[in-house]
């Protein structure tokens, strides 16, 4: 059985049905292909502000990993593997094809090699006197 | 010469001043002082309102072009390339040594090569089937 409520209030628990409902509707059409967030923190034990993690998003049936940090003493700990780990599998859920990412000539390229990533594109002096570099992984099928 | 004081500085106040301070930081370190600018070049009609153009930023010496867009009654009339014009002409203001973007294949490519950007990246299948294009232009002399 279905009730008919009208409402002249602004605010009504409707909205977020509808999102929800629209987002399911579109879902077969749209697929993995659409804009999603996707955020994995890290925090230490008994706070409440994350000290760490990977800043990315799912678009076009690619994660796009935009950043990633973590402080001095959690570094060469394993940690960034179990993140990479995470992030992808929870990618690949999503129905995304593969990872991608730019990384400087200061920072990170060899652990993206060691996790299979390969270099697509250098852009060089970017910074000046550094590099840019663009790296993929596609996810095992 | 007056001072004056007040708790309610303006925007253009607070810019004078720190363009000033990055001017003098800069020519003191010859580092870039000012990291992570956002950068847009609007196309606006007669009431102002906007009605496309492009949006991005510039950091590390780069300017990059994140969304360009538009309507389709004006292109291929020169406009995009304006816009570009008026971006490349910004980022040299910002001491930017190039710009860059990403651009799909159903999109501009062939429009950015012809403003002299270079392809200097691939990843086919973003989104399956199409493939997303890494393009990049020194505006210093050293065409590398």
């Amino acid at each position: 059985m279905t009730r008919l409520v009208l409402s002249e209030a602004e605010e009504t628990p409707l909205l977020d049905v509808l999102v929800e409902g629209f987002e399911a509707f579109n879902a077969p059409f749209v697929g993995a292909h659409g804009y999603k967030p996707l955020r994995l923190m890290v925090f230490r034990d008994g706070e409440e502000m994350p000290v760490g993690g990977i800043q990315a998003q799912c678009y076009a049936a690619w994660l796009h990993v935009l950043m990633v940090y973590l402080p001095e003493d959690l570094r060469r700990t394993g940690l960034g593997t179990a993140l990479f780990d995470r992030i992808e599998a929870e990618a690949a859920a999503r129905g995304c094809i593969g990872v991608y990412l730019d990384t400087f000539s200061f920072q990170a390229r060899p652990f993206y090699e060691k996790r299979g990533y390969t270099l697509f594109g250098t852009l060089p002096d970017c910074p000046p006197g550094h590099s840019r570099y663009f790296m993929m992984k596609r996810f095992a099928p | 010469m007056i001072l004056h004081v007040t708790d309610q500085p303006a925007e253009v106040d607070r810019a004078v001043i720190l363009d000033g301070l990055v001017a003098f930081n800069e020519a003191a370190t010859g580092l870039r002082g000012r990291d992570r600018l956002d950068l847009a070049v609007l196309l606006r009609d007669a009431e102002r309102r906007t009605i496309g153009g492009a949006i991005g930023d510039s950091a590390y010496g780069w300017t990059r072009i994140e969304l360009l867009w538009l309507p389709e009654a004006l292109r291929r009339q020169g406009w995009g390339r304006r816009v570009m014009q008026m971006v490349e002409a910004e980022a040299l203001a910002r001491r930017c040594i190039g710009v860059r973007l990403e651009t799909a294949s159903f999109q501009a490519r062939d429009f950015y090569e012809k403003l002299g950007y270079a392809l200097f990246g691939t990843l086919a299948d973003h989104p399956p089937g199409h493939t997303l294009y890494w393009l990049a232009k020194r505006l210093d002399q050293g065409n590398a």
